[in-house]
């Protein structure tokens, strides 16, 4: 391994990846560690020199990156400069500089968010055809199902139901379009599940979350179901895209795209893993 | 106050998307959305921007077989609920 790549982590997320080239090695180690994976191998999709930068006054810190974004050329600038960078599309090369407050306490989640956009910016690059989306997503020898709500729906509690299979992540995970079946990644990004693994498996079915009384799966209608997936659809937009209010549509069309890829039920749940019982029963046989 | 002689005209500001038999209305601005089922996509449409509600009724009443007192509460809180969203002006 040389020099650089000492400083490099790469992020493998789904079919792409992002390298990200830091000040020093120990800082690229502590960004493998707080991701809990070590620097994916292989060339990059694309590749961001990453700058902290100190700073003495204490910014506000916005819960969205997407709707405070200017940019001008290859530029552009993220809540009045908690985040500026370039990104030149053709030489999929750029640099991120980010005041050093959204490195520390609960802040390296709002951080993730321009990772979001460098995800974005990869699928487009690598003429990935997918999407990531706010949910859990679990693997078992039945195949990958997608857990989607809003936040408090239970998306991390399903996780901690979901100990005996493989919980790919309780916050944001990708759905690749690409191949024949759809398949379901888990995403190196922080939810609140610990034991999160990498791993892949052909989608079966995307669950709605609704905490209820027993566990019930329901057949739901397609707006009702595109409504919700459109909300937790990570928006579409690149290190280079402004905000546009078409961004919205376009996560409507990626809603429905998944809507019609797989069965999308409602899934009633109280806090016990029997719903996987439900689930298996429903969903218990590979297609062949 | 809504009445049967109430006009509902859509407002601006919202992008309308079938899905088979049933709509998702999306505000352009902000994160509104609104899914409307069978029943409710069935009662959108007969929306024009000019119709009376009272004169809405009939059409609804001609294509499920309710009784009319039922459709007419259900449409006037159908309609209601979309002006509180915003989704719907109320005219006349």
């Amino acid at each position: 391994m040389t020099m650089s790549d000492q400083r490099c982590d790469r992020l493998q997320v789904g079919p792409v990846s992002i390298e990200l080239r830091c000040e020093s090695p120990q800082y690229a180690r502590s960004l493998a560690d707080y991701f809990g994976r070590p620097s994916a191998p292989g060339a990059p999709d694309i590749s961001l020199e990453l700058e902290i930068v100190s700073h003495a006054d204490i910014p506000d810190i916005p819960n969205s990156l997407v709707a405070g974004k200017s940019v001008s050329g290859h530029g552009f600038t993220i809540a009045d400069g908690l985040i500026t960078g370039n990104f030149d599309p053709r030489s999929r090369q750029g640099k991120l500089s980010v005041l050093n407050i959204l490195t520390k306490g609960q802040y390296p989640r709002v951080f993730e968010q321009v990772l979001y956009q460098a995800v974005q910016s990869a699928f487009r690059t690598a003429g990935s055809d997918a999407l990531m989306i706010h949910s859990s997503a679990v693997a078992t020898d039945q195949g990958g199902f997608l857990l989607v709500g809003a936040s408090g729906t239970g998306k991390s509690t399903v996780a901690e139901l979901s100990a005996d299979f493989a919980v790919l992540n309780d916050e944001m995970n990708l759905v690749n379009f690409d191949n024949d079946p759809v398949e379901l990644h888990g995403t190196p990004f922080n939810g609140f599940y610990q034991d999160k693994v990498e791993g892949t498996a052909p989608l079966r079915a995307v669950f709605l979350l609704a905490h209820g009384r027993r566990h019930e799966l329901a057949p739901v209608g397609p707006a009702e179901a595109v409504s919700i997936l459109s909300a937790q659809i990570c928006p579409p937009v690149g290190l280079e895209d402004p905000f546009s209010p078409d961004i919205r549509l376009q996560m409507l069309d990626l809603a429905e795209k998944l809507f019609h890829s797989v069965p999308v039920q409602r899934l009633e749940f109280t806090p016990d893993p029997g719903f996987w019982d439900l689930i298996f029963t429903r969903f218990g046989k590979v297609p062949d | 106050m809504i009445t049967m002689d109430s006009i509902p005209v859509p407002a601006d500001g919202f992008s309308v998307r079938k899905l088979g038999e049933e709509t998702i209305i999306l505000a352009q601005e902000g994160e509104s959305i609104h899914s409307l089922d069978e029943v409710g996509t069935f009662f959108w449409e007969t929306i024009d921007g000019k119709r009376s509600l009272g004169e809405i009724l009939p059409l609804i009443c001609a294509e499920y077989d309710a009784d009319e007192e039922i459709i007419r509460a259900d449409l006037l809180d159908f309609i209601a609920d979309l002006a509180e969203k915003g989704i719907l002006n109320i005219a006349g």
